[in-house]
């Protein structure tokens, strides 16, 4: 009796195994299985890589993580065709994320948010390698941009479908700004305030035909690159230690200076003339019409990709028309006092809280066709801009803008008046990418746009509804029966090992 | 563009009218020797006022002694703060004189000490030459009031560049000149007024 039990239990064994071997080779040619919801690929990713199946059907119910992505696509790589659809009548809206530097010195972060229409999201920073540490930035109902001044580590945009995720790729490079124009106060409070904001400026302001404060030596090197504070006063010294000299001839200290005739020694002003190229500078700020530098090196300089910022009343100087997105100014605006102009500590808020409504203002009118509006007052278009080959060029409708800074009550006027004079120069400033210094683990875990990622690796969605009829599995290996044959082969040899022993067989 | 204007501070107390004629020959002197555009005449604007933050450039002299009301030290305070040039200048000239002593305790109320600017300072620079520093008056030179040249002018400063200069020199009488008068002399005595008004616009 008892050799029959063996001889039975080593019959199941090698049962059990057999059945096992023939599931697992059933697997290797298994038909694909119905249609997978993509929130459940992460459960059915292993499997499919055991026993990669022939075919797969994704139903898009929501995006996958990029992980999970790039799994699929090495299946489908390795000769698994992947096909997917729609969940239900809906497409999952697209999402998109972009992180890139601000052409300032203090290169804050713009992020652009795109979101489907009538979709609610929201941006993150991610504080930490870990994943799980973040801090929220903003909510969002629409596309958007936002600026941040800096970023600790990536962004991510979450919708309860899906989740794009953006690093920082680039940095700038940044030269200093020409400030062209006469010697005067809106010249004096735009080179402060863009100093202050961290730029080097350098500015040429003319005092007389002779004498232009600031120029620099001929056998002095141009600006470069190194962004630095008070480049101005340094440069400013060069030009009135030239500009004295020139102007006093053997004028020099208190009681001992020349007489009046000998003061205004021609000056060749070809010498002192600033180089205008964007190897030297990221942007041209031309105040008024008295600059001397010709519209045709504007122009060339422009058109290599360098930015131009033109005043009210710079609009005048010869040959500049065909650079600016105006083509003429509207009956002028007159400045308004600043006195009722509510201070910071009321509460009330719309356009009457607005200084530059107080400001002077020339309304830009006959914009080119390519040319956009940045800022309107009223129906006026108060600045534009214009691509002009590689460079861009802003208009700016306001005079004697310095006022806002000087006269708004407002205790926030000053920095208010910096940061808007920053931004107009970030519209134009040249500001070539530096080196990428991404790290390459974060480079990989982006995933900046990650519904335009599927459709680029698994091509267009399957038309209509995916369904279950041939594309339903004919046998689909599953783990736990081979491990159960697996073990009961195991269990039978054990018994019968046993057995033999009980009577002294093994 | 709005072109410069000379503004003359009228405060509450003392003499604010001492120097009429000075506004005129530094004018003279700017339309000689510059193409800024400049108004031909000054402006006369009071310290307390909203009025004062349209001309960032300010001049502001006397001889008595000076307390600023509370209005107008919040002002000035403003008015530097915000990048206005503001020249305070002792029309006696005298080291212990009324006005010296009361308007520099009114300065150090407001905003701190004064900084003694050094006399290789761009303020020398920037348009005539001085390589002395502040170039002396002939009230110095002939012994009037307490008798010292006076070596160096004093600031406040604001990222480094002045904003409020002190001058116990006395500028007030030596430029006080109708422009015709200088016809007559082989040194325009104004030629440092023109200085300030170009560092003013420059730096």
């Amino acid at each position: 009796m008892r050799r029959w039990i063996e001889h039975g239990l080593h019959a199941v064994a090698i049962a059990a195994m057999v059945a096992a071997a023939v599931s697992m080779l059933l697997g290797q040619g298994a038909r694909p299985g119905g249609p997978v919801d993509a929130s459940d690929l992460p459960n059915r990713l292993q499997e499919w890589t055991r026993f990669p199946p022939s075919e797969l059907s994704v139903r898009l119910d929501m995006l996958p993580e990029a992980q999970d992505r790039a799994w699929l696509t090495a299946l489908n790589a390795a000769g698994t065709e992947v096909v997917w659809g729609n969940s239900g009548a809906e497409a999952l809206p697209p999402l998109g994320l972009a992180v890139e530097p601000v052409a300032d010195p203090h290169q804050p972060m713009r992020i652009w948010a795109a979101l489907g229409s009538a979709t609610a999201g929201e941006v993150l920073e991610r504080l930490s390698a870990d994943p799980m540490v973040t801090e929220p930035v903003a909510s969002l109902q629409d596309s958007s941009t936002l600026i941040r001044p800096s970023l600790a580590g990536a962004v991510l945009l979450q919708t309860p479908q899906a989740e794009a995720v953006a690093n920082r790729r680039d940095n700038l490079t940044l030269k200093p700004l020409l400030l062209l124009g006469h010697a005067s106060w809106e010249a004096r409070f735009t080179a402060a305030a863009l100093e202050e904001h961290g730029w080097q400026v350098d500015a040429r302001l003319v005092l007389s035909p002779e004498q232009v404060a600031g120029q620099m030596p001929a056998q002095s090197p141009q600006p470069q690159a190194a962004q630095a504070r008070g480049g101005r006063d340094a440069t400013a010294r060069a030009g009135a230690g030239r500009g004295g000299a020139a102007a006093g001839g053997t004028a020099r200290g208190g009681a001992a200076q020349g007489a009046p005739e000998a003061i205004g020694a021609p000056v060749d002003p070809g010498v002192l003339r600033p180089e205008i190229d964007i190897e030297n500078y990221s942007a041209v700020l031309l105040l008024d019409e008295t600059a001397t530098e010709p519209a045709e090196v504007l122009a060339a300089y422009v058109e290599s990709g360098g930015g131009l910022l033109a005043f009210a009343d710079a609009t005048d100087t010869p040959g500049l028309a065909t650079l600016l997105p105006a083509g003429a100014s509207g009956v002028v605006e007159e400045a308004q006092p600043f006195q009722d102009l509510p201070g910071a500590q009321d509460t009330g808020a719309g356009p009457a809280r607005n200084p530059r409504d107080r400001l002077e203002l020339h309304p830009l009118t006959d914009l080119v066709p390519a040319a956009h509006v940045l800022e309107r007052r009223g129906e006026s278009v108060a600045v534009a801009i214009v691509r002009r080959g590689d460079g861009r060029v802003t208009q700016v409708g306001y005079a004697d803008i310095w006022r806002w800074q000087m006269s708004a009550p407002d205790e926030t006027a000053p920095e208010a008046y910096r940061a808007w004079f920053a931004g107009l120069v970030s519209s134009v400033a040249h500001a070539p990418r530096g080196e990428h210094a991404l790290l390459p683990e974060r480079a990989l875990r982006a995933d900046p746009a990650p519904l335009a990622a599927w459709h680029a690796a698994f091509g267009p969605p399957q038309p209509g509804d995916l369904g279950t009829g041939d594309r339903q599995s004919a046998f689909t290996p599953d783990e736990r029966l081979f491990w159960l044959l697996f073990a009961l082969a195991g269990a039978a040899l054990l018994a019968e090992w046993l057995l033999r022993r009980l009577r002294n067989q093994a | 563009m709005k072109r410069f204007i000379f503004a003359t501070a009228k405060y509450e107390s003392g003499d604010w009218e001492s120097a009429p004629n000075l506004p005129a020959a530094l004018l003279d002197l700017m339309a000689k020797y510059t193409t800024i555009d400049c108004a031909p005449a000054g402006v006369i604007v009071e310290l307390g006022s909203e009025e004062l933050f349209e001309y960032p450039f300010v001049w502001l002299t006397g001889h008595f002694p000076v307390r600023f009301t509370e209005r107008e030290r919040a002002n000035l305070r403003r008015y530097v703060d915000r990048g206005g040039f503001f020249v305070i200048d002792d029309h006696n000239h005298d080291i212990e004189g009324a006005f010296h002593l009361s308007v520099v305790e009114e300065i150090n109320r407001t905003f701190g000490p004064l900084e003694t600017v050094p006399n290789d300072h761009e303020i020398y620079t920037c348009f005539f030459e001085f390589e002395d520093g502040p170039p002396t008056t002939s009230h110095e030179l002939n012994g009037w009031g307490d008798q010292l040249i006076h070596e160096e002018l004093f600031a406040i400063t604001r990222n480094g560049r002045i904003c409020l200069l002190y001058s116990n020199k006395d500028y007030s009488s030596e430029w006080d000149l109708r422009p015709d008068t200088k016809r007559f002399m082989s040194l325009d005595p104004t030629r440092f007024g023109l200085n300030l008004i170009v560092y003013a616009l420059t730096r």
